[in-house]
């Protein structure tokens, strides 16, 4: 074999698309209300609920300068998460979270769909679109933020951690 | 032309450099003891000088081990420098190899212990979606800023 079907063979090994999952994937998801009080600058305040994202969120709206310095959690789901089966995940009666996830790659990160609905009611008839779809590739300890979307009081922010 | 002084010309009759008539004017020269006395001297100094030099000699128990290194020598092919340009060839493919594998595996690790993010699309008019990867703590990030465009 020469040196180029060498290359070529570790690359095609290297961005293979992974592993289909046969069992269940540990997930958590965490909605946060964004919203700006107005505090002293840099000071940021986070409910209870919130230390395993916190660290994520905080360095977030620091690195991007967003008004944002209160946190506060509205909704919080751990569970396990079936291949290519969308599962729930509860935001508020507008915005309604789902996570499907599909494959994991060689390095243990997995491969899913994470969508937020959004819902509303015109003429007495319930009407839904994709706020955001998005198809991210998850690692163990680094968290998927999403985040933006209008509440009726500030931003929106998810954090979605998966496990083994 | 400077004429050469009569020691010269006998130093030169005893090196064999001189012509027949110049030697045979030397000779001449001989019958006076002036000249033979000078040539005596020349005669002592040149085989003094004969015996303090170092011989070689090859004694006849050497001389089977003196041959074979000649044979050796003779029957020896020369080394051409085919094989060190070979060597080189193959050192320098391995090394682009190593470093090309080494290249790939670190940056797979480098993904490895980072989120990513594929695809993210919205249904919102007129949204703007920034996404990213911390490359600290390898937290992805999908921002939706909405322009409030939207009718929906």
């Amino acid at each position: 074999m020469n040196l180029a079907g060498l290359a070529v063979a570790v690359l095609v090994h290297t961005t293979a698309a992974g592993d289909a999952l046969t069992e269940p994937v540990a997930v958590e998801w965490f909605a946060v209300q964004a919203t700006h009080e107005d505090r002293d600058r840099g000071v940021m305040q986070f409910g209870d609920g919130l230390d395993a994202v916190r660290h994520s969120i905080e360095k977030f709206v620091e690195k991007k300068r967003l008004d944002l310095d209160t946190f506060a959690r509205i909704a919080h789901k751990k569970t396990d998460a079936s291949p290519n089966t969308e599962t729930k995940l509860g935001i508020n009666s507008r915005y309604t979270a789902f996570v499907m996830p599909l494959t994991r790659d060689d390095r243990g990160r997995v491969r899913l769909t994470f969508r937020i609905e959004e819902t509303s009611e015109r003429d007495g008839k319930k009407t839904t679109r994709d706020a955001l779809n998005t198809t991210s590739s998850v690692a163990e300890d680094s968290p998927l933020l999403v985040g933006g979307l209008k509440l009726e009081s500030g931003h929106l922010i998810g954090a979605l951690l998966v496990g083994k | 032309m400077k004429r050469p002084t009569w020691q010269e010309r006998l130093e030169r009759y005893r090196d064999g450099e001189l012509g027949e008539s110049d030697a045979q004017e030397v000779e001449a020269m001989l019958d006076a003891p002036a000249y033979r006395d000078y040539d005596a001297s020349l005669a002592a100094l040149s085989s003094a000088a004969r015996e303090s030099m170092p011989r070689s000699e090859i004694a006849d128990a050497q001389l089977p081990a003196f041959m074979a290194g000649i044979r050796e020598g003779v029957e020896t092919p020369q080394r051409g420098h085919r094989g060190f340009w070979a060597l080189a060839s193959l050192s320098t493919a391995a090394l682009i190899v190593a470093l090309s594998v080494f290249s790939l595996i670190m940056l797979n690790s480098h993904d490895a212990v980072h989120t990513t993010v594929e695809a993210a699309a919205s249904d919102i008019e007129g949204v703007e979606i920034d996404t990213y990867t911390d490359e600290e703590d390898g937290t992805a990030v999908v921002w939706v800023s909405d322009t409030g465009s939207d009718t929906w």
